[in-house]
């Protein structure tokens, strides 16, 4: 196995309490045993259990070129559910990390002072953060790109609202949220973590072929019907959304966006303060905002034309989009301005969904598109980000040869995301290709690093393994919420458990 | 002078005048194991004679370099020779020993030959304005293409004798054949990576047929002129060319080289260069001062900047490049003890890197402030230039911090 052809070989123990960065060893026994990944992550949370850890890792073919490898994974417990969680990361942050020198990252303890992490060239620094706590997601991201002098350092970081303590906090990579929905926003603020900041100019070691197996790999995926589209709007019209709901948003669109070597650009920009149409830079400091997040979006369809503007303010702030859009809804706050302001009132507010009456907002909630039972299975097991689609995308289930038996279809999902968070592939692109199969990412995975082993039943043994051992330590802080039980979801989950047994 | 090419004591100059292409031949020799190597500033060159056996003249500004020689530079430049000294000058080091009436050139009137790039109207210039041409009296010096040329090794010449390779050109000189020197390659052609700043047929005429590379003997010594950056290390024909260049002159009753078409260039030697010579806290603080000017640098370069220092333009490319000659050689200098250079002058070497990357934030600041950055430019590739040489000191020779 060539190990130096997928990751940099180091891991990063951070310890807020005792204000340091030591390095381990990324062994290649480690990544024999593990793939890489979500599996590693949650092995290094056992490993540090006790110091309720947050982990960061990148997948094995992050920031290769194999098609859609920007993902990176965030693993630790939410402190909202009480779950351990993996939070995919996408955008260029888990390709940055990487190329930082760093494949894995592990944050131990808390500060007692606001800090950050500055990652760069395999140098780890922790340091004062008090010139940035306090501000907003935007004037951090600004400020820290500012002071390391250069616009393409990637953050994860927090906004005023995990500072403040507030529950539907969520990290941010950069200035455009992320696909937290657990509250890891909040976990941050806990330690006083306000950022951790990448530039990797480093580089991988490439297998002979990989290149032009990777590059035949993009071009079918290109051949797919999804790939005639782009950008998030086609995505929620796929999912179903109603055209007319959509409208105010397609009026505001300036450009679509991938993530890196993604081939289907998921990302939109709005254009808020400037005519859509602008074709040279705008004068003005942040003239519109990207949106990442289908989730976020479909919950604040209901503030219409407003939705731009209140989205802006929900990522500047560092709240969860999703959960913001339950809470303003259920408020009944549906005129932008006022929806803004209320929004800057949440960020200071503990929060509490389920107090404030929001039905399911930790379940179904997030996709009121469908209450099917595959649906509510996924959200059951509740180990990966359901701010991600619940089903296939583009054509739907007819496309990827899976019956109507929810468990199956809970389990492909679960595969998909397994593996994507294993591999490191945009898991929106894994729901969006059917053409990738799990074999097609295994194969790149062995020819990236020359190792036979790593199959089809390989990868798929390590995703459910992933998924048992998660979810056994949800079920073992007691956390799954009572109001999920009925006859039909018990049934199907303990079919859906006994297939990871077997 | 030493027989040992190994043992050859090379000096490369770096001293005032000398633009980034010096940290080139500084690749070149630890490319080929020269492991005696030293930097030289303006300075030193009253000892150049007894001290060194090979002395090599980068790019850069001629003129600013001749100024810092001054008059007694030249005497000893032309003592090293006499004594058997060997001068290998590109593109500006090709430039200074030509005639010229125009003072401080005028002290350095070794070689008398014409350059064939001289003009008193410059034609119109498609790109690159700035690179196009220099000022020189009531005329200029200027450059029709710059990045690949082919040039053609001499026949008879029994380096490479006839063979045709790319090497990169950056406002050197074509030079007319004349009897004071023995020319060695001519320009033959462009390539696909030219890049023409001016007609095509300007260019043809200017280079094609004229001399690209030449030498001249003085006394037991000799003086090497390359008009296109043979020591560019994108470009191992051209290096082999010079290296073999350099052990044609230290062993000239040897056999000729082998010039057949297709041979092997001459085979890269192993490297003899000293290493650990940092303790590991220190190489550590270092290499973090390095590195964020690195991500600096490298994020300037996305910008459209340049300043005019001297008569050279300087962009945050050669930023880039000063870091990047550091960065390169960073993994060898961790030692696992507390390394050979006493640790004042360790630590030295870190607070020159933390001025060094203060003046590059603040250069970077006023950049985003569109406020007016040529001094502060200047000022920090000066502090860049002595970094660099601080370093390299350190990792060749372990020797003492040069002051700015």
């Amino acid at each position: 196995m060539d190990i130096e052809n997928a990751y940099m070989g180091r891991i990063l123990v951070a310890d807020l309490n005792e204000g340091t960065c030591e390095e381990e060893e990324l062994t290649e026994e480690m990544v024999k045993e593990h793939i890489g990944g979500a599996v590693i992550n949650l092995a290094l949370y056992k490993q540090h259990v006790d110091r309720n850890p947050i982990v960061f890792g990148t997948g094995l073919l992050t920031g290769t070129f194999a098609p859609s490898s920007c993902a990176g994974v965030m693993t630790g417990k939410s402190p909202v559910t009480g779950r351990v969680c993996h939070v995919p990361l996408s955008w260029q942050t888990a390709v940055e990390l990487k190329y930082s020198g760093y494949d894995f990252v592990v944050v131990l303890g808390e500060s007692d002072k606001p800090v950050r992490l500055w990652l760069h060239d395999e140098l780890a620094e922790l340091a004062d953060a008090g010139e940035v706590w306090g501000r907003d997601v935007w004037q951090t991201t600004d400020k820290l790109r500012y002071e390391h002098g250069d616009d393409y350092v990637q953050l994860i970081g927090i906004g005023p609202a995990g500072e403040k303590g507030c529950r539907i906090a969520q990290i941010s990579e950069g200035a455009w949220g992320s696909r937290d929905v657990f509250g890891m926003g909040l976990a941050m603020g806990a330690r006083k973590l306000k950022a951790i900041a990448m530039r990797g100019l480093g580089s991988l070691e490439v297998a002979d072929g990989f290149f032009d197996e990777c590059l035949e790999a993009q071009q079918e995926l290109r051949k797919g019907a999804s790939f005639e589209k782009q950008g998030l709007v086609a995505l929620l019209e796929a999912l179903g959304v109603d055209a007319a709901d959509l409208e105010p948003i397609k009026q505001k669109v300036h450009r679509h966006v991938a993530s890196f070597n993604c081939a289907y650009a998921a990302n939109t920009f709005l254009m808020i303060d400037e005519p859509p149409g602008l074709l040279k830079e705008s004068k003005k400091d942040e003239p519109g905002l990207l949106l990442t997040d289908p989730a976020g979006v479909i919950s604040l369809l209901f503030l219409k034309e407003g939705l731009p503007v209140v989205l802006r303010e929900i990522n500047r702030q560092g709240l969860d989009p999703v959960a913001c859009g339950a809470l303003l809804k259920k408020e009944g706050v549906a005129e932008a301005g006022e929806a803004v302001k209320r929004v800057q009132a949440l960020a200071g507010e503990e929060v509490d969904l389920e107090d404030a009456g929001v039905e399911n907002v930790y379940g179904i909630a997030p996709w009121p598109l469908s209450e099917a039972l595959e649906a509510r299975l996924i959200q059951a097991v509740s180990v990966f980000s359901h701010a991600v689609p619940l089903s296939p995308l583009g054509g739907g289930w007819a496309d990827v040869s899976v019956g109507e038996n929810p468990v199956e279809r809970a389990q492909w999902w679960l595969d998909r995301m397994a593996v994507s968070s294993i591999l490191g592939i945009c898991p929106i692109a894994a729901l969006l290709s059917p053409e990738f199969t799990l074999q097609k990412m295994a194969e790149l995975g062995a020819k990236a690093v020359d190792w036979d082993e790593l199959t089809e039943e390989a990868l798929l043994k390590q995703a459910r393994k992933l998924v048992q051992e998660t979810h056994a330590l949800d079920e073992a802080n007691g956390t799954v919420p009572s109001s999920w039980a009925s006859a039909d979801l018990d049934g199907a989950l303990e079919k859906l458990r006994q297939g990871w047994e077997g | 002078m030493e027989r040992d090419s190994a043992s050859l004591r090379v000096g490369v100059y770096v001293g005032e005048g000398a633009s980034h292409s010096w940290t080139w031949f500084v690749d070149l020799m630890e490319k080929y194991a020269y492991s005696r190597l030293r930097l030289i500033q303006e300075d030193d060159f009253p000892r150049l004679a007894p001290e060194q056996d090979i002395l090599l003249m980068s790019g850069g500004d001629t003129f600013a370099v001749a100024r810092a020689l001054e008059p007694p530079g030249a005497r000893a430049l032309e003592d090293f020779l006499q004594r058997g000294g060997l001068y290998i000058g590109s593109c500006a080091g090709a430039y200074l020993p030509l005639n010229s009436s125009k003072a401080p050139l005028d002290a350095f009137n070794f070689v008398k030959c014409r350059i064939n790039n001289l003009t008193r109207d410059l034609p119109p210039v498609h790109q690159m304005p700035l690179k196009f041409s220099t000022r020189y009296g009531c005329d200029y010096i200027y450059h029709p293409v710059r990045e690949d040329v082919r040039v053609r090794m001499e026949e008879d010449f029994p380096i490479w004798g006839g063979r045709e390779v790319s090497v990169p050109l950056y406002g050197g000189p074509p030079l007319n054949l004349s009897e004071d020197i023995v020319p060695r390659a001519f320009y033959t052609g462009f390539t696909e990576r030219t890049r023409f700043l001016t007609e095509k047929e300007i260019a043809e005429t200017v280079y094609l047929g004229k001399v690209a590379a030449c030498e001249k003997s003085f006394g037991k010594g000799r003086m090497v002129l390359l008009g296109p950056h043979f020591e560019h290390p994108w470009f191992p024909e051209g290096n082999d060319i010079i290296h073999q260049w350099i052990e044609w002159h230290v062993h000239p009753e040897r056999p000729a080289v082998n010039t057949e078409m297709g041979r092997k260039p001459g085979k890269k030697k192993k490297q003899r260069v000293r290493k650990g010579v940092l303790a590991p806290q220190i190489q550590k603080d270092f290499k973090r001062e390095i590195s964020n000017m690195r991500i600096r640098a490298h994020a300037m370069t996305r910008q459209s900047v340049h300043w005019q220092i001297g008569a050279k333009v300087y962009e945050p490319e050669k930023i880039v490049h000063f870091v990047d000659a550091i960065w390169k050689r960073l993994e060898g200098t961790r030692s696992p003890s507390s390394g050979t250079p006493s640790k004042g002058l360790q630590e030295v070497l870190v607070e020159q890197a933390a001025e060094c990357n203060a003046l590059l934030k603040s250069l970077t600041s006023k950049v985003d402030s569109r406020e007016d950055s040529e001094e502060l430019a200047g000022e920090m590739f000066a502090s860049l230039r002595a970094l660099v040489v601080a370093f390299l000191g350190v990792y060749f020779n372990g020797e003492e911090i040069r002051g700015q």
